[in-house]
């Protein structure tokens, strides 16, 4: 019973999360905002559903697989919106004619 | 509960394509098509929990796997105008 409900309120907190964060795509006016917007929803969002379907699933292999592929979503996607942070900086900054701070 | 959740993973997985198509510049599309990916990788851990799917886990992996290289493959031609493999 008390288990139902910690892994209703999991699920519900990601759906949360990406709902957030697609209305964040849709509405902000700049690459860069867009970017911190989807960035949350996507680690918060994935980790919440996540947790609530490990603790669905409890002690099982499916559970290890479940956290495997948090942690590895966590260490990739931060990596992947930093790396189009910086294209997008340097094509700006190319295309302007500037020279870049680094 | 994990069928209210998938549909509207669905819902906003649809609402990223809007950006995809519409979006002004080439990263607004890339970051719409990163996030698009990283929902239906969760979409197939969904389906894969719900009907008892082994395989489809490793499937949603090699899929988070094969989108990173893939945005970083994109974010680099962005960067340098070509591609220097």
């Amino acid at each position: 019973m008390i288990l139902s409900v910690f892994i209703t309120f999991f699920l519900a907190a990601g759906i949360f999360f990406f709902s957030v964060g697609t209305v964040g795509l849709l509405r902000f006016p700049d690459v860069y905002t867009r970017m911190h917007a989807t960035t949350k929803c996507d680690t918060l969002g994935i980790g919440l559903i996540l947790f609530g379907l490990c603790l669905h699933a409890g002690l099982s292999f499916e559970t290890a697989k479940l956290l495997l592929i948090v942690l590895f979503v966590w260490i990739t996607n931060p990596t992947a919106t930093h790396v189009i942070a910086r294209a997008t900086y340097h094509a700006e900054a190319r295309r302007e004619g500037v020279k870049s701070d680094d | 509960m994990i069928a209210i959740t998938v549909t509207i993973l669905i819902i906003s997985a649809l609402a990223c394509f809007y950006r995809v198509i519409a979006g002004p510049t080439v990263p607004d599309r890339l970051v719409a098509a990163d996030t698009i990916g990283l929902l239906l990788a969760l979409v197939m851990v969904l389906l894969a929990y719900r009907y008892g799917l082994e395989p489809l886990y490793d499937v949603a992996l090699v899929y988070a796997v094969l989108q990173f290289a893939d945005v970083l493959i994109v974010a680099k031609y962005i960067e340098r105008g070509e591609l220097h493999l």
